[in-house]
């Protein structure tokens, strides 16, 4: 079994790395992944030092991105947003995508009035277009960084839970479930044991492309004051208080920008080229 | 097909239930007293005990739950604790501007996409193919807003042609609903290329040009039918996403519509305001949702048939039961 499966891990991989632009999207996410983690060393200055001497710079040798209203160097700032912003989406992502697969198992494989039930709940999630839902979040935990990712992790669950479902429905009927039913094995063993290693392919792709989606939506939070709040440098937040300044200072709206869509592009690059990979058959 | 228009209306009701109770059980956790934020600090604690009393909301949750449905239905959303008018009227004063922006950018982005996702699809791999390929990956990119703050440099700030704020004509209309649209039309696009180079390789297209018919029959009339369907599917998706956009977009530009009134109610912890715009927002989409699928039932004849199928196996099952 082992064996099998690394064979076609490696298999994927192979046809993986032909994708070119997808290889691009994991050289960006991981150069993003290490920026991350090395912000310290890589960023010239603190995200928070301010130098009322060098307000608003213009981008030079010194501030690469220029410097924002309090001296801060918007380069470092975006550095250290890296970490903030993978850090929001990466988790609040983890959570949903966990709880959500797991719902969508269980819809999937009790089917009646279980399904009907967590369907109907996904359907209610799904009728609220996201940052509404996670205004409504925000309206009863109170903004904050933690409420935004808790916001951002229920608004992913409904996607999370259909994948799951549908995958499930497909390998529920097939001959080793009913081998692992005849032996005896409970539902508790099917599902975590037998269902839930086949239908990781799909969530594992829908994780790619759903990170992405949190990373925007969190940032989108902070710029409505919603989600970080201001001294920590998180690119929604950045481009929130950027704003005012967007008729002289265009660098300080353009660079937090930049950094979002690079790292959702990376994201969505991977995300298609392991849909691709992992099926084949798709691929148009 | 009546039966599949009843049993969709029917399905309807339990997530339209639901919404209400989810953004029921929001409002009877949030923090602070009503009574007391209605009042003001000046209040005496027996003015607001006496108030809690009258609103009923010394109640359990499930009667407080039920005279909340039975206010719906009278149209009673609650207070705005500022003004102290209903949140009703606040509410529907704005939402007609977030409804007009959001239905504005759903028809641009149908209008950019389904042609340039056809355009896409019949030139594979041409350059024109490539570019709207590109161009739709950073749309999808792209926070709709940042979108926005860019659209706002190059016509605002640096051509000077386009109005930066507000909302008072046609011109004001032109970045918000491009900022918007970015996703849908990225979403579309891609989904009306893949569902057209899916149908256009099949046999029955091969059969209509090997019968001479020209390209533009071809993919109008045979190719596109079948091809936009699943298409049809998405735009009820996308208008629930177009919805989200336009709360953040109003922010961007100042627009006065009911995302910025419900963004500013929060941070006055105005919540009744907040969590009845909720509601409101949630049902429209709903009903939007449930239209969509009424229509694509109404334009695929294998929904109907489908159904129809269940029900005659279900009938028989029944008949074979009993």
């Amino acid at each position: 079994m082992a064996g099998k499966k690394k064979g076609q891990v490696r298999q994927i991989w192979r046809r993986l790395k032909k994708n070119r632009l997808a290889m691009f999207g994991l050289v960006i996410l991981v150069i993003l992944v290490l920026t991350a983690l090395f912000a310290d060393f890589i960023a010239p200055y603190p995200y928070d030092l301010q130098d009322y001497s060098s307000v608003k710079q213009f981008p030079s040798k010194a501030h690469p991105f220029g410097t924002d209203n309090y001296g801060r160097d918007i380069f470092s700032r975006v550095i250290y947003g890296t970490r903030v912003s993978l850090q929001i989406g990466f988790i609040s992502l983890a959570v949903g995508a966990l709880i959500g697969t797991i719902l969508g198992t269980l819809s999937g494989y009790f089917g009646g009035r279980t399904d009907t039930v967590i369907m109907r709940f996904t359907d209610i999630l799904m009728s609220i277009p996201k940052v509404v839902l996670a205004i409504a979040v925000a309206s009863t935990l109170g903004p904050g960084l933690v409420n935004a990712m808790i916001a951002v992790a229920i608004s992913s669950i409904p996607n999370f839970a259909r994948v799951a479902r549908a995958s499930t429905l497909t390998v529920r009927d097939q001959d080793y479930i009913e081998a692992a039913k005849a032996i005896g094995a409970g539902n508790f063993r099917i599902i975590f044991r037998h269902i839930l290693p086949n239908i990781l392919a799909p969530i594992i792709v829908q994780a790619t492309l759903g990170v992405g989606i949190s990373i925007i939506l969190a940032a989108s939070l902070s710029f409505l004051g919603l989600g970080v709040e201001p001294p920590t440098p998180e690119w929604g937040a950045m481009l929130s208080a950027a704003r005012t300044f967007i008729r002289d200072e265009w660098y300080m709206v353009l660079f937090p920008g930049l950094a979002i869509m690079v790292t959702v592009l990376a994201l969505n690059l991977l995300g298609d080229g392991l849909r691709d990979a992992l099926d084949p058959k798709l691929k148009t | 097909m009546l039966n599949y228009v009843f049993k969709r209306i029917l399905a309807a009701i339990p997530v339209l239930l639901g919404v209400t109770l989810l953004v029921f059980t929001m409002l009877y956790f949030t923090e602070g007293d009503p009574a007391r934020l209605i009042l003001g600090d000046t209040a005496t604690e027996e003015e607001v005990e006496a108030l809690r009393e009258e609103l009923g909301l010394n109640e359990p949750f499930i009667n407080r739950y039920i005279s909340y449905l039975g206010g719906l239905l009278r149209g009673d959303l609650g207070i705005d604790y500022i003004t102290g008018r209903p949140a009703k009227d606040e509410i529907m004063e704005r939402l007609g501007t977030t409804l007009k922006l959001a239905g504005a950018s759903i028809i641009f982005s149908i209008l950019v996409a389904i042609p340039a996702g056809i355009i896409s699809a019949i030139r594979q791999y041409s350059l024109i193919d490539i570019v709207t390929t590109v161009i739709a990956l950073l749309g999808n990119s792209m926070p709709n807003f940042w979108l926005a703050l860019m659209l706002i440099l190059f016509f605002s700030v640096y051509l000077g042609i386009l109005p930066a704020s507000g909302l008072y004509g046609i011109k004001y209309y032109i970045m918000p609903v491009i900022g918007i649209s970015a996703g849908a039309i990225a979403g579309i696009t891609r989904m009306t290329r893949s569902s057209m180079l899916e149908v256009i390789r099949q046999d029955y297209i091969r059969m209509a040009r090997i019968k001479g018919l020209s390209e533009f029959v071809v993919i109008v009339k045979h190719a596109l039918k079948n091809a936009l369907i699943p298409v049809i599917t998405v735009i009820g998706i996308q208008f629930t996403v177009a919805v989200g956009g336009a709360v953040v977009n109003e922010q961007v530009f100042a627009i006065p519509g009911l995302g910025k009134f419900l963004v500013d109610a929060i941070k006055a912890r105005n919540y009744q305001v907040v969590q009845g715009g909720v509601l409101v927002i949630a049902l429209i989409c709903s009903l939007v949702n449930l239209i969509v699928d009424l229509l694509y039932a109404f334009i695929d004849p294998r929904i109907k048939n489908q159904f129809r199928e269940s029900a005659k196996s279900r009938e028989k099952r029944a008949r074979e039961e009993g």
